[in-house]
C-alpha cells in the first residue's frame, strides 16, 4: 500500500471545532495519533467522540479547524484514501437481506485488494456460516461480520466507533481478539472509541479523554492512572470540609474518612492535605474505570454521614 | 457503480412490485369509472379526467415513495457511513442508486399504464376512437413521477435547520408537475417543464448526496441547482398559498357585463354580480325591468348566443399547433356529441365523422362528404383536413378554407353549406340558436368571410347575404343571435383583444349588426364599451406579490426565444405570442414587481450584512433575489448555510465561528479554559 501521507502521524487534528446550531460539540481539538498506535478514544455520551470521528471520516463538515487522515485533508476523501482506511461505525450495520458470503462479495467488489483469508478467518472466529442471512445474525455475530468486512481490505488505519457497544462479554472478547490478531501483524493504526474501559485497558497504547467537547487527557493508560490519584484521609472525628485544591475532581466524606480524587497532585497538594491533620493519609491506585469515572463524572463533594441516617431513625 | 446498482435493485425490488400493484389497482379503478353508467356524458377514453387523475397523482406518489425508501433508511447515521465509506466516489454511489431507482420506477409505472393503453386500443373496448398519441398525457405524468423521485431524494438527503424547508424539493417537483398536468398546457410546455425540472432536481439531489446533505461541500453546479429548486419550491408554495387564499377569501364567480338580445330583438346590457344576473338596461343605459323569475330563467326570454369561431389560419398571430393541450380528448377527436344510443366523434387524421354504439362500443357509422355509411360498407369520401369544428347543441359545422359542412347525426346526412367566391376567405363561423332547446332544423348557420356575412339553414338553404362591415380599427365578430319568427340575426363585434391593450379596449365601443333577412335591411348599432370581467374581490390581487410573475413570463419568452433560435416553428409562434403577452404584462405589473424585488433584495442585503457573509459576489445574489422577489428571498434564506456569529473574545466585535481569525483584530479562537486537571502527556494543545 503506498500513496501520499506515508510519513507523519496517522491522524493529525488541529483546532477542530464543530457547532450544531448554537451548541459547540467539539471545541478546538488538537490531537496527533502516531502510526502503529492503538488509540482509545474515551468520553461520556455526548462528549464529542462520534462527532470527531465523523468529521475525520468526512461524513460531517467541521465548522473550523483541520484534520489530516494519513496525510490527507479530512474534507477531501478520495477513493484511494477510503481504501486505506477501514471504518466500523456504530450499530454494526449490514444489509440484512444478504447472506454472509454475499456481504463479502458485495464489499469485495469495491476494493482492489481484498484478503479473503482474513474475511474467512474472522467469520470463522465468530462461527458464522456463509449462507446465513445477515439479518438473522445475533448482535455479536453481526459485529463479527462487520469486522470481517472492515479488516479484509487490510486497511492501514482502522477507525472503530464503539465497536463493542451492546455486545456480551464473550462477543466483546472475540471482537478484540480478532481486531488485535489481524491488525497487530502489520503494525497498523487503530482508533477506537469505547465506553468499556476494561477493553480499552486491555489493548490501547494511548488514550484521549473528551469531556463536553473538550480534550482533557491525552496520554498512556499508565500515565492516566498515575495522574488520577485518590487520597484517603482518616480522622478521629468528623472530617473537615474538603480543601480547595486545583486538581481536586471529586471528594467523598463519611463519618471518619475523607476520600479526595486529585489530578496531577503535587507536593503542595500533599502539604495541604497534611495540614488538615488526619490520623493517616493513604494514597490509592485507581483502576482505569474508577479513575475515568472520577475524572469525567460530576465534580464536587458527595457525603454519606452514618450519624445523619441514625438521627433520622 | 454496478455493485450499488444491483444492491439497490435487489433492496427495493419488492417495494417497486408493491408500488406497481398499487398503481395498477388505482389505474384499474380509474379505468373502470370511465365505463360507469353515470359517466355517460364523458367519453370512454384514456384521456378521461377520472383516469388521468390517477396518473397525475399516482405516478408522483410512486416516484416519491421509491425516492424516500432508497434514502431514508440509509440516512440513519451508521448506515449512511456504511454506504458511503467505500473506495468509490460519491458520484458513482449516487448514480448507481439513481439508476436503480429509475430502473425500478419506470417499469412499475409503465407496465400497468401501457396495459390500460393496450386495452383502450382494442376494438370494442371503448365506445370512442383511440390513437396511441393519446397515451402522451399519462406518459408525461409518469415522467413527472421521476421529478418527484429526485425531489424525494433531495428532501431525504438535505440537512436543514428548519425541517419544513426540506420539502422545497418536492414543491419544485409539484410546480413542474402542475405545468405538465394543467389542462390548458401544451406538449411544448410539458417538454420545457420536464427538460428544465428533471436536470435541476437531479443535479441538486446529486450535490446533496455528495456533500452528505450539507451545503458548503457541494459542487458549485449543485449549489446553483439547489438555489433554483428552492426558488421554484418557494414560488410554488406562494402560488399555492395565494390560490388557497383566493379560493377561501374570494367568491369564485366574477362580476361583469355583456350584451345580449332578447326574443323581441332588443339589445340589452346585462350586469352580472357574483355570477348572477343583477340588472338589465338598454343600450342607452335606461333600466329594463326584470322580475326575479326572469333573472332565474333567462333562457325563456333571451336568444341563445352562438359563439363565432375564428379560423386560426386567418389569424396567424395566435399560437398554432403544439400549443393546444394534448391532455384534452377534443384535440384528438374533435367535438364529440351524442344521439340516442350513439356517440359521435370527428377523426381529423382520417377526415371522417365516426359514430360508436354506446352499448356495444363498436364503430357503427362513418361520415364523409356523401353522408354516413355503415362501418362494414366501403368508406365514403373523407372530409379532408379541417380548419376547425364548431358545434352547438350537438350539431357540428366542419370548417375548411374552401368549404363548410354541417352534419345531421339524427338523419345521418352531411350538407355542404358554402364554397368561396373568388378572393373570398372564411374568417369565422358559428351556429345561431333560436332557443337553448333548438334542434337541427330550427338552427341557422352564420359565416363571416372577408367579403360577406352569410346566413343559412343547417341544410344550406340561404337566409341572407350582406357585405362584411368595415371598421376603422380591427374588430372581431364574437357572438351571433337568431330570432327565427322575424328572421332577424344579430352579430356582435368586439375590439381585437390581441391587437389592443386592456386600456385601449376600455375606450373602444362595441358594435351590434342587425340583419333583418325578411326585409333585407342591415343596421349597425354602436354600443358603449364594456368593462373587463373582474374578480368579485379585487383586493385579493394584492396576493400577487407572492407570485414570481416576472420569472413566469420571462421564462415563456426565453424558452420561445430559444425555440426560435433552434428553428422550431411552433416555438417561433409561441415567441411572438409570449412576447406580446410579456409586453402587456410589463405595462401593468412592472412597478409593483420592481418594488417587491427591491424590498426582497434590501432584506437579503441586510441578512448578508448582519450574518457577516457580505462579499463581492453578493451583488449577484442580490440581483437574483431582486428578480425572484419574495420567492427569491426565501430561496436565499434556505439555500445558504448561515454561519453562527459570536462576539470575539479578544476585541468584542461580532465574528463568524467558521473563520479562524477575527477580521477585526486578527485574533484566533482561544483554547478551552484549562483548570489544571488536564493530562496532556503527548501535547493536545495548540502550541
Amino acid at each position: 500500500m503506498s500513496g501520499k501521507g506515508n510519513e507523519g502521524p496517522a491522524i493529525a487534528i488541529r483546532g477542530l471545532t464543530k457547532y450544531y446550531g448554537g451548541q459547540k460539540v467539539v471545541d478546538q481539538l488538537h490531537l496527533e495519533i502516531p502510526r502503529g498506535c492503538i488509540f482509545g478514544f474515551l468520553g461520556r455520551n455526548g462528549a464529542g467522540k462520534t462527532t470527531t470521528i465523523r468529521m475525520l471520516m468526512g461524513i460531517v463538515e467541521p465548522t473550523r479547524g483541520t484534520a489530516e487522515v494519513l496525510g490527507h485533508d479530512c474534507t477531501r476523501w478520495t477513493p484511494e484514501l477510503r481504501e486505506r482506511v477501514g471504518y466500523l461505525a456504530e450499530g454494526h450495520h449490514v444489509y440484512g437481506w444478504m447472506s454472509v458470503a454475499e456481504c463479502g462479495r458485495f464489499q469485495a467488489g469495491f476494493y482492489r485488494r481484498w484478503n479473503w483469508d482474513i474475511f474467512h478467518a474472522v467469520i470463522g472466529h465468530f462461527n458464522l456460516k456463509e449462507k446465513q442471512r445477515a439479518g438473522g445474525l445475533s448482535r455479536g455475530q453481526r459485529a463479527g461480520l462487520c469486522l470481517a468486512l472492515t479488516l479484509a481490505p487490510e486497511p492501514e488505519l482502522l477507525v472503530l466507533d464503539d465497536p463493542a457497544l451492546g455486545l456480551d462479554p464473550v462477543a466483546r472478547r472475540s471482537l478484540l481478539e480478532a481486531m488485535l490478531y489481524v491488525t497487530r501483524q502489520d503494525d497498523r493504526t487503530i482508533l477506537f472509541s469505547s465506553h468499556l474501559l476494561s477493553d480499552v485497558e486491555r489493548v490501547a497504547d494511548r488514550i484521549a479523554v473528551m469531556d463536553r467537547g473538550v480534550l482533557r487527557a491525552y496520554c498512556t493508560i499508565d500515565d492516566f492512572r498515575a495522574r488520577v490519584r485518590q487520597f484517603i484521609l482518616r480522622f478521629k472525628e468528623r472530617p473537615p470540609a474538603p480543601p480547595e485544591l486545583p486538581g481536586l475532581v471529586h471528594s467523598f466524606r463519611t463519618d471518619r474518612e475523607m476520600a479526595l480524587t486529585i489530578v496531577n497532585a503535587s507536593d503542595a497538594d500533599r502539604a495541604v492535605m497534611s495540614g488538615l491533620r488526619p490520623e493517616a493519609i493513604e494514597e490509592v491506585d485507581l483502576g482505569l474505570e474508577e479513575a475515568f469515572v472520577s475524572y469525567v463524572g460530576e465534580r464536587g463533594e458527595k457525603s454519606f454521614f452514618l450519624h445523619d441516617l441514625g438521627g433520622k431513625k | 457503480m454496478s455493485g450499488i446498482f444491483w444492491k439497490e435493485v435487489r433492496e427495493n425490488f419488492l417495494w417497486a412490485v408493491l408500488g406497481m400493484i398499487g398503481f395498477g389497482i388505482a389505474l384499474a379503478y380509474g379505468w373502470s369509472t370511465v365505463f360507469a353508467p353515470n359517466n355517460w356524458q364523458s367519453y370512454q377514453s384514456i384521456l378521461s379526467p377520472s383516469f388521468l387523475m390517477v396518473t397525475t397523482f399516482g405516478a408522483p406518489i410512486l416516484g416519491m415513495a421509491l425516492g424516500f425508501l432508497q434514502i431514508m433508511p440509509e440516512r440513519l447515521r451508521d448506515r449512511w457511513a456504511f454506504l458511503i465509506h467505500r473506495p468509490v466516489t460519491p458520484n458513482r454511489i449516487f448514480w448507481g442508486k439513481a439508476a436503480a431507482g429509475l430502473t425500478l420506477y419506470f417499469p412499475a409505472a409503465l407496465i400497468p399504464f401501457l396495459l390500460a393503453g393496450w386495452h383502450a386500443s382494442m376494438p370494442g373496448a371503448i365506445a370512442a376512437p383511440f390513437d396511441w398519441a393519446m397515451i402522451r398525457p399519462g406518459l408525461a405524468d409518469i415522467f413527472c413521477g421521476a421529478l418527484f423521485y429526485f425531489g424525494a431524494l433531495l428532501t431525504a438527503l438535505r440537512e436543514t435547520k428548519w425541517f419544513g424547508s426540506k420539502a422545497f424539493g418536492l414543491l419544485a417537483a409539484l410546480g413542474c408537475s402542475a405545468v405538465v398536468s394543467g389542462a390548458g398546457n401544451s406538449l411544448l410546455q410539458t417538454r420545457e417543464a420536464l427538460l428544465v425540472g428533471l436536470p435541476i432536481l437531479m443535479v441538486a439531489a446529486w450535490g446533496a448526496f455528495c456533500a452528505n446533505g450539507e451545503f458548503n461541500p457541494q459542487p458549485r453546479l449543485a449549489k446553483a441547482a439547489l438555489a433554483l429548486v428552492l426558488f421554484f419550491g418557494a414560488a410554488e408554495l406562494f402560488g399555492l398559498v395565494s390560490t388557497l387564499a383566493e379560493m377561501t377569501v374570494q367568491r369564485p364567480p366574477w362580476n361583469g357585463q355583456q350584451y345580449q338580445v332578447d326574443l323581441q330583438g332588443r339589445i340589452l346590457r346585462m350586469q352580472y354580480k357574483y355570477g348572477q344576473l343583477n340588472s338589465v338596461s338598454d343600450v342607452q343605459g335606461n333600466p329594463v325591468p326584470v322580475s326575479a323569475e326572469m333573472k332565474e330563467r333567462t333562457e325563456k326570454w333571451l336568444a341563445g348566443p352562438g359563439l363565432l369561431q375564428s379560423l386560426r389560419d386567418s389569424f396567424p398571430e395566435m399560437p398554432k399547433k403544439g400549443h393546444e393541450s394534448y391532455r384534452i380528448f377534443e384535440n384528438y377527436f374533435s367535438d364529440p356529441g351524442y344521439t340516442d344510443g350513439m356517440l359521435w366523434f370527428y377523426a381529423p387524421k382520417q377526415g371522417f365523422s365516426l359514430g360508436y354504439h354506446r352499448q356495444n362500443r363498436t364503430l357503427e357509422w362513418i361520415g364523409g362528404v356523401e353522408g354516413f355509411v355503415h362501418s362494414e360498407r366501403p368508406k365514403p369520401q373523407p372530409f379532408g383536413p379541417l380548419g376547425s369544428v364548431v358545434s352547438q347543441n350537438n350539431n357540428p359545422l366542419l370548417l375548411k378554407k374552401d368549404t363548410v359542412y354541417s352534419l345531421d347525426w339524427v338523419e345521418l346526412q352531411a350538407y355542404r353549406l358554402w364554397t368561396p367566391q373568388a378572393g373570398e376567405t372564411l374568417l369565422a363561423a358559428g351556429v345561431a340558436l333560436p332557443s337553448w332547446e333548438s334542434d337541427f332544423n330550427e338552427m341557422a348557420c352564420v359565416l363571416q368571410t372577408n367579403q360577406h356575412i352569410l346566413g343559412m339553414t343547417m341544410k344550406g338553404d340561404p337566409l341572407f347575404e350582406v357585405a362584411a362591415p368595415s371598421f376603422e380599427k380591427t374588430y372581431l365578430s364574437q357572438y351571433c343571435f337568431f330570432i327565427p319568427k322575424d328572421n332577424r340575426f344579430f352579430i356582435e363585434y368586439r375590439p381585437d383583444g390581441r391587437k389592443y391593450s386592456d386600456d385601449e379596449r376600455k375606450k373602444m365601443p362595441f358594435y351590434m349588426q342587425e340583419i333583418d333577412a325578411k326585409n333585407s335591411t342591415v343596421t349597425m348599432t354602436e354600443m358603449p364599451p364594456l368593462p373587463e370581467w373582474h374578480a368579485s374581490r379585487p383586493w385579493t390581487k394584492c396576493l400577487d406579490f407572492l407570485n414570481y410573475r416576472v420569472w413566469n413570463d420571462a421564462n415563456s419568452v426565453l424558452s420561445a426565444w430559444i425555440g426560435k433560435a433552434i428553428g422550431s416553428e411552433e416555438m417561433e409562434d409561441s415567441f411572438r405570442w409570449n412576447r406580446d403577452h410579456f409586453h402587456g404584462y410589463l405595462r401593468h405589473n412592472l412597478i409593483p414587481d420592481i418594488i417587491t424585488g427591491l424590498l426582497a433584495a434590501a432584506i437579503a442585503a441586510g441578512l448578508l450584512w448582519r450574518r457577516l457573509v457580505w462579499e463581492r459576489g453578493c451583488w449577484g445574489l442580490l440581483a437574483l433575489v431582486f428578480l425572484g422577489g419574495l420567492a427569491g428571498l426565501v430561496a436565499l434564506w434556505f439555500w445558504f448555510d448561515w454561519p453562527r456569529v459570536e462576539a470575539c473574545p479578544a476585541c468584542g466585535k461580532r465574528r463568524r465561528t467558521d473563520l479562524e481569525a477575527c477580521p477585526g483584530c486578527g485574533a484566533g479562537w482561544p483554547e478551552p479554559v484549562r483548570d489544571g486537571t488536564e493530562i496532556l502527556t503527548f501535547g493536545g494543545e495548540n502550541v
